[in-house]
């Protein structure tokens, strides 16, 4: 009785936890499934063990030899086949759930998450696929190391991700989506969610790839919302970002400093067809930053700045970099160490 | 035979050379000396793991506890995994082996006993460079055990900065060619130095599972070598086979890594599979059912260890996952065959409850929960909410904890009057038994559900996972209290180990009164030369045939006893 309590207890606890997504779901139920299978075989085998050991013990001063049985060809044929069965089955049920949770197709909305040591950074797109995407002129980044961003999501729709990192593998996990997929560097990792139209609130989410010594700080929050909720909230948050990143400039002696991985401002002017400097103060202790100039987001042009990912300044110290002179333009500065601390770069 | 008469007469005491006793150990080709030198060293570093594991769990007893830095935990749990891993369980079993594998074949010594000592002396050597990383400016390595790349090729504060990981790196390739060694001389032993009429299929299960166990290694071994040299001259030497903004792939060390790193589960398991195997039928005066059905089963496993190895990397998304979800759970099934063997044993025989038997049973009753595990993961979609969570760490503990050191134990209290002569005081054994399956349950239970409610591993603080949901805290408490157990269960233990060395030498050759296999038909410790005389081996059990000549016809009556 006490035996049997204990296992309903047990099992009670060890049901998967409540899912927000359908693909979740499912893969909740496949575990319970398996679950209760598993306290079959769980039960029936201790039940043998202990069975056979108190019931075969030996009596006191019992030196009788019991027959020397050697095998049965019969009865392990059966036990050979049974187990194979039961693996088959659940092969079957795995297939058919592992194909829905990873079915992919185009999606309005598209969200581009970044990992790095030790942030992540959400930018979001529209677009029909991973090749025709344009920016919403969102990007949601954390403002220090022990203040996480947040994802804002609408439910109801399909959502698009792709996974992109810029150093080591990290892992990006929902326990509440009950799946987590890696952030692989070299490698652009996508699937797609649908977030159930009840579920609005907030959830936690968290690095899940040992990534260095502040990997468990490396977490987010997410906040599910209405489609409404959610364009109102995207049309703002472009408006107040592209306000944020305008400035003019105040002549050729520029200064950006950075502190607890975060830069102090996220734009920067210079004078068109002028020389300037960047004096860069690295604030951080034993973190490596760096401040480098590209024609746009994507990094792949470089305009002035560090030279690459390898001119690094370890803090704290400073450095000036001597940029030569830029046509008038909307460009856009990172650390090549943390993408995650960006901003644009206005030449006027 | 001829052999063993000749090795007899060199040894005589009075031709034998002078040595003090301190060289004679420092010097020794014996395989049973350098079994013994192989279970107290392993046994010493099982201790230094333990008290990692300790001040791990003593770590996660509050939720914001800053007893340890991040960078400091790190370090704790990476080089608890690996001295576990490699200098605990792997060592003690080759000490095992080196010591039981050589009687049991009746054989007088390993084939090659200069290489042999070679591979042992490799051992402390490899184990001193791992942990002499804690005297590094940054401290030991940080990176985990699995020591993935780009981020243990990364050098920048906070990644694995520091000498830590490179003496980490080292010392895995010096017990790398160690294993190796071992490995070959134990396969050419088992291969050539079986005695006169001791067939393949009259092996013992032990040697069965070692021989599988050194296949697996000397397959494995050279990828994980080769993967460590890349990983090394990309830290050191401007390499980048693993750095995917030089042209390199991030994933490759994941696939070098486990297609050691899979088999290396076996290797770890099976020789303790092999131990429940000869204590099992000892004490349930049976022989073990199905014997050739248990030599295929390890085969299967051995064969099919090395074509799952994906299946720690579903969350990648870079491998094909169904062909290895297929074969992991087809591995379940020569596994399911072994636990009914080995119940099919005890059914209808005379079981006596020694400790070894005890920690034989407890080994089913553990292991069956990690092996049950492996079939959730084996389904990729739950992989994906479960990998890198606290679910899998309590699998692999059930695994590698209720299983290879349940069975390392067995074998502990079985052998124990063959090697020393003297017997463990059954009465503490229960008693550690009971803390062990105490301690086991209630440190490793707890993390399913922490994991499957979302809690990740390799973290040194959950201030955010406990405010939305306040039983993690809880459950990480009853963890911390099952690893005190089990602490105070190890040490009941050694006191049972120190206390045998005041009683006599009173073992006789079949020390339990029931033995099958050839170690018992030696004196309890065996001399030098192993064996005066080998009884006739007609089949896997010739220690109970010769004790039994006289009730030879097959079904046997009750009345039948030994002498």
């Amino acid at each position: 009785m006490v035996a049997l309590c204990v296992v309903g207890l047990a099992l009670f606890s060890a049901c998967a936890p409540p899912a927000i997504t359908k693909t979740g779901e499912q893969v909740g139920s496949l575990y319970n499934i398996v679950l209760v299978m598993a306290t079959v075989v769980f039960v029936g085998v201790e039940a043998a063990i202990i069975y056979s050991a108190i019931r075969y013990r030996r009596r006191h001063g019992d030196d009788s030899l019991p027959e020397q049985f050697h095998g049965n060809t019969r009865i392990e044929v059966v036990w050979t086949v049974i187990p194979s069965v039961i693996v088959m089955a659940l092969f079957v049920m795995s297939m058919k759930v592992l194909a829905d949770v990873n079915h992919e197709q185009p999606s309005p909305l598209t969200v581009r998450v970044t990992g790095f040591q030790w942030q992540w950074k959400f930018d979001y797109f529209k677009g029909p696929d991973d090749d025709h995407l344009t920016s919403l002129g969102v990007s949601v980044v954390a403002a220090g190391q022990t203040s996480p961003p947040t994802l804002v999501l609408p439910v109801g729709e399909r959502i698009h991700f792709q996974l992109e990192s810029s150093d080591v593998i990290h892992s990006f996990y929902v326990p509440a989506w009950l799946f987590k997929r890696d952030v692989v560097p070299g490698r652009t990792n996508t699937f797609d969610i649908t977030i159930d139209p009840t579920k609005i609130g907030r959830y936690e989410g968290q690095c899940a790839e040992l990534c260095g010594d502040f990997h468990n700080e490396m977490t987010f929050q997410l906040q599910t919302m209405t489609s409404a909720d959610f364009q109102r909230w995207i049309a703002d948050e472009a408006r107040k970002q592209a306000k944020l990143t305008t400035c003019s400039p105040s002549g050729t002696s520029l200064q950006i400093s950075a502190q607890n991985t975060a830069f102090d401002t996220r734009c920067l002017a210079a004078p068109a067809n002028q020389p300037f400097t960047i004096a860069f103060v690295n604030k951080d202790a034993g973190v490596p930053h760096n401040v480098e100039i590209f024609t746009n987001q994507s990094a792949t042009e470089r305009l002035g700045g560090a030279t690459g990912p390898t001119d690094l300044v370890t803090g704290p110290a400073t450095v000036t970099y001597e940029v030569p002179a830029l046509k008038p333009g909307n460009y856009y500065f990172h650390c090549d160490v943390h993408p995650g601390m960006n901003g644009a770069f206005v030449v006027k | 035979m001829a052999v063993t008469e000749v090795r007899r007469e060199e040894r005589q005491p009075a031709e034998a050379p002078k040595r003090s006793t301190l060289v004679s150990w420092l010097t020794t080709t014996d395989h049973k000396r350098i079994g013994i030198l192989y279970i107290g060293t392993a046994f010493f570093f099982f201790l230094l793991g333990g008290l990692l594991a300790e001040m791990i769990r003593t770590q996660l007893f509050e939720p914001d506890n800053t007893l340890f830095n991040f960078h400091r935990y790190n370090q704790l749990f990476t080089i608890h995994a690996i001295t576990m891993i490699f200098l605990f369980v792997m060592p003690v079993t080759v000490g095992f082996a080196n010591f039981i594998v050589v009687l049991q074949l009746g054989a007088p010594d390993m084939a090659f006993p200069r290489v042999n000592a070679f591979s042992y002396w490799l051992f402390p050597l490899g184990g001193i460079l791992i942990w002499l990383g804690f005297l590094s400016p940054n401290g030991a390595a940080p990176g985990g055990w699995t020591l993935y790349a780009p981020l243990n090729q990364t050098l920048t504060p906070g990644s694995t900065p520091g000498w830590g990981t490179d003496v980490l790196i080292m010392g895995l390739l010096i017990l790398g060619l160690s294993s190796l060694l071992g490995a070959i001389n134990f396969l050419v032993t088992i291969f050539k130095l079986r005695a006169p009429g001791m067939t393949m299929f009259r092996l013992p299960i032990f040697v069965w599972t070692f021989l599988t166990t050194s296949m697996l290694l000397l397959l494995a071994m050279p990828a994980f070598t080769a993967g460590l040299a890349a990983l090394f001259i990309d830290r050191n030497f401007g390499g980048h086979f693993f750095d995917p903004a030089a042209g390199g792939n991030a994933i490759l060390w994941q696939h070098i890594f486990w297609f050691f790193g899979h088999p290396e589960v076996y290797i770890l398991i099976l020789p303790s599979m092999g131990i429940v195997s000869e204590v099992i039928p000892v004490f349930s005066r049976k022989p073990l059912f199905g014997y050739r059905a248990f030599v295929y089963a390890t085969l299967a496993i051995g064969m099919l260890g090395f074509g799952v190895w994906a299946h720690h990397m579903f969350t990648t998304g870079a491998v094909y996952a169904p062909f290895f979800a297929f074969l992991t759970g087809a591995i379940a099934v020569p596994t399911g065959v072994k636990f009914f063997n080995w119940i099919a044993t005890m059914w209808r025989g005379r079981i006596k409850f020694s400790t070894a038997m005890l920690f034989a049973i407890g080994f089913l009753m553990v292991f069956l929960i990690g092996g049950i595990d492996g079939v959730f993961v084996a389904s990729p979609a739950i992989d994906y909410h479960l990998q890198d969570t606290y679910w899998i760490v309590s699998h692999l503990h059930y695994v590698l904890f209720g299983g290879s050191v349940f069975g390392i134990f067995a074998g502990f209290y079985y052998w124990w009057p063959k090697i020393t002569g003297r017997f463990l005081s059954e009465k503490l054994g229960v008693v550690h038994f009971i803390f062990m399956l105490v301690g086991t349950n209630l440190a490793f239970f707890p993390m399913h559900i922490s994991g499957l409610h979302g809690m990740p591993r390799r973290i040194a603080q959950y201030r955010e996972l406990a405010s939305i949901d306040p039983s993690i805290v809880m459950l990480n408490r009853l963890s911390t209290i099952g690893a005190y157990i089990l602490g105070v269960g190890i040490l009941i233990f050694i006191a049972n180990a120190l206390l045998s060395f005041r009683k006599p030498r009173t073992a006789a050759a079949d020390a339990w009164g029931e033995g099958n296999s050839l170690e018992w038909a030696t004196s309890s410790p065996p001399p030098p030369w192993n064996f005066d005389e080998l009884p006739p081996i007609r089949s896997e059990r010739p220690v109970f045939d010769a004790r039994h000549s006289r009730v030879q016809p097959t079904p046997v009556s009750a009345e039948g006893g030994e002498s």
